[in-house]
């Protein structure tokens, strides 16, 4: 108890508040800005951190990363340009309920379920975070290949359209993921003599192409006419949280249970979590059809998943010192920079330090209601400016983003392919979000599956031989034939 | 530009074909059945798959085998879509040698002009986004926007 009250009073204390709130601030504006992501934000905060406290330190990132993971779905939900990837999951979702007028909904329900999917991530990051990094440490080659298949198929089941078109998408983005230097026999791979491509395709360019240029283009296609597109104002959001709790508290506790199990595992994270999420809740969904036109029980569930998979990415961080996603990783580096380094001995001998991360992560959720609700109202006004102006300043910003993700020229040329890509893609049907999870797993895929394959000897059955992976892979195999299967079935039923 | 699902196949195979024969030349790793062109060589597979389902599905649906939307019918919208794509090229081409804040302005103001905003706004805008964007992104998240040709001058 008294670990406890140390913990409060090192956290309550107008430095450590006011730290907290610029924080906030700073991870708003970062996440709401495509090709910003929430692991830049932290990148970003790093050399501050070197002159402040440790506790300020660690909470700033803390509340930066989690104001930045739902920051990703304004724009996502206004203007169908993610903000982050961990948005891209339900970025469709989100934006057709802008176009049926409930963008207010659409973001207040954002909001709700990732401050409370937030506090449920905080809540099992403190209740079981020495069991969770118990069972991730027990992963190896084969189950982190399931893991990420497991999310890929989710990804090309997801669409609402023909599941080939799905695959294909996710295809064209493994292949994408094969460039460059980076696979296990460090082969140059489809690089073209360019040295740019060595390092690979950056995937932050590659997402602001494939979402955000695509859809420049589809306005310009269009005459940028402005489609006044008249929003249901929604007054108090507070006011509707009530109902909506009631409503969709199933998908709710989905996304948690899917947000929190991804998010403890090494190297998974928040966007994997999201894609998963939405998958699950589709599958178990009554109206499955409603998926895909503006329904908000996916957007519930892949928004609740998110934001809980950032509470217990910390689990294997802080007990192993394992990172969960990329913001772990940034954030050990600076845990190990004051001298709190992680591991078991954080707990027993600096107890009043967990603690106190443990109350930042709460206050950080509790935080995000008002900050993110003015967040939300000040983004109001772009759907009411006229496309032929908005266009541009979208355009000038992608251009920005894309160069910022590593400061070359070179990604604001792959921007412009992929965008180019995508809007072919959407004008053919096929799905963009498979894509864009092929580029970012692909290389995890592939390098569990050469490491299984090659110790092994390229015994297939190696990837069913361990408890955990047999699980996975035969989730996996099952969604995959569960076309095949519904098909039998169908046909067996019509020849009764 | 909508392409008959047969058509989109056959174009599949070819693509297919390419990255399985590229794939093929990756240098084994001595000793070791698997290696780089291992994932590859599974992909190109994957992407022959796909075709062939969707030629098949292609020659059923008896769709014509190019359907043009009638947005490439009009000459305006046309110019539209291309100077979109022309504004990004000029970003990429203009964006050392000009700098950041000079290409901006220019490319912005093309655009607004061409989408058919006013002389005073597009100016207003093309010359405060790139000082905001300037201030935002090179000054506070150190970005490394380049000065190009404002470097003698460089204020920021």
């Amino acid at each position: 108890m008294d670990a406890i009250a140390l913990a409060a009073g090192l956290v309550f204390r107008v430095d450590v508040l006011v730290t907290l709130l610029l924080a906030s601030a700073f991870g708003l504006f970062v996440g709401a800005i495509p090709g910003l992501t929430a692991t830049m934000a932290m990148a970003l905060l790093v050399p501050l951190t070197f002159f402040m406290d440790p506790i300020p330190a660690v909470g700033a990132m803390v509340t930066a990363s989690a104001m930045a993971i739902f920051a990703g779905d304004i724009p996502s939900t206004l203007l169908r340009i993610p903000g982050t990837p961990a948005s891209a999951a339900y970025t469709e979702e989100a934006y057709r309920m802008t176009l049926k007028g409930e963008a207010e909904t659409a973001m207040a329900a954002n909001l709700l379920f990732s401050a409370f999917g937030g506090l449920v991530g905080t809540a099992v990051l403190i209740l079981t975070a020495p069991y969770l990094a118990e069972i991730a440490l027990k992963f190896s080659a084969p189950e982190y290949f399931w893991m990420a298949t497991l999310g890929l198929t989710c990804a090309a089941f997801i669409g609402s359209g023909r599941p080939v078109k799905g695959i294909l998408s996710l295809l064209i983005g493994l292949l994408v993921a094969t460039v460059g230097l980076d696979n296990p026999a460090a082969v140059p791979r489809f690089t073209f003599g360019s040295t740019e491509l060595l390092g690979g395709v950056d995937f932050i360019a590659a997402m602001i192409g494939l979402f955000a240029i695509s859809e420049v283009l589809r306005n310009a296609t269009q005459g940028m006419a402005s489609q006044t597109l008249p929003q249901v104002r929604l007054g108090n959001p507070l006011r509707g949280w009530g109902p909506m709790f009631r409503k969709y508290w199933p998908q709710q506790v989905q996304g948690n249970v899917v947000g929190v199990a991804v998010g403890a595992l090494p190297g998974a994270g928040a966007d994997l979590a999201a894609w998963i999420a939405y998958a699950v809740s589709r599958r178990l969904s009554k109206h499955p059809e409603k998926y895909g036109t503006g329904n908000l029980e996916g957007i519930v569930a892949a928004g609740s998943a998110n934001n809980s998979a950032l509470g217990s990415a910390w689990v294997p961080a802080l007990v192993f010192g394992i990172p969960g996603d990329t913001i772990t990783a940034i954030v050990i580096g600076v845990l190990f920079l004051h001298g709190l380094n992680p591991g078991p001995t954080l707990f027993i001998f600096q107890p009043e330090n967990i603690y106190a991360v443990f109350i930042i992560f709460i206050l950080a959720n509790i935080l995000m209601v008002p900050l993110g609700y003015a967040a939300i109202m000040m983004s109001r006004p772009i759907l009411k400016m006229p496309r032929r102006v908005l266009m541009p300043l979208i355009l000038a910003f992608c251009v920005v983003g894309a160069f910022a993700s590593n400061n070359a020229v070179f990604n604001v040329g792959v921007m412009l392919a992929f965008g180019v890509l995508g809007f072919f893609m959407e004008e053919n049907g096929i799905p963009l979000a498979p894509c864009i999870l092929g580029i970012v797993l692909g290389g995890m895929v592939e390098d569990n599956f050469i490491t299984t394959m090659i110790r092994n000897d390229g015994n297939l059955l190696a990837f069913f031989e361990r408890p955990i992976a047999a699980g996975l892979g035969v989730a996996t195999l099952l969604i995959w034939s569960s076309p095949l299967i519904l098909g039998l079935l169908r046909r067996r039923r019509a020849a009764a | 530009m909508r392409l008959n699902d047969a058509l989109l196949g056959c174009i599949l195979l070819l693509v297919a074909a390419v990255v399985a024969a590229i794939a093929w030349g990756f240098p084994a790793v001595p000793g070791q059945d698997y290696g780089a062109s291992t994932f590859p060589l599974l992909i190109a597979t994957g992407l022959a798959g796909c075709g062939a389902v969707l030629i098949g599905s292609g020659l059923r649906e008896r769709a014509p085998i190019v359907e043009w939307q009638a947005w490439l019918g009009e000459p305006r919208r046309v110019i539209d879509f291309l100077s979109v794509i022309t504004a990004i090229i000029v970003w990429i081409l203009a964006w050392r040698p000009l700098g950041f804040i000079l290409t901006t302005a220019g490319v912005l103001f093309a655009l607004l002009r061409r989408f058919g905003v006013s002389w005073k706004t597009s100016l207003a805008i093309a010359i405060a986004t790139p000082l905001i964007m300037n201030y935002i992104f090179g000054r506070l998240l150190l970005v490394p926007l380049p000065a190009g040709l404002l470097a003698p001058i460089r204020w920021w």
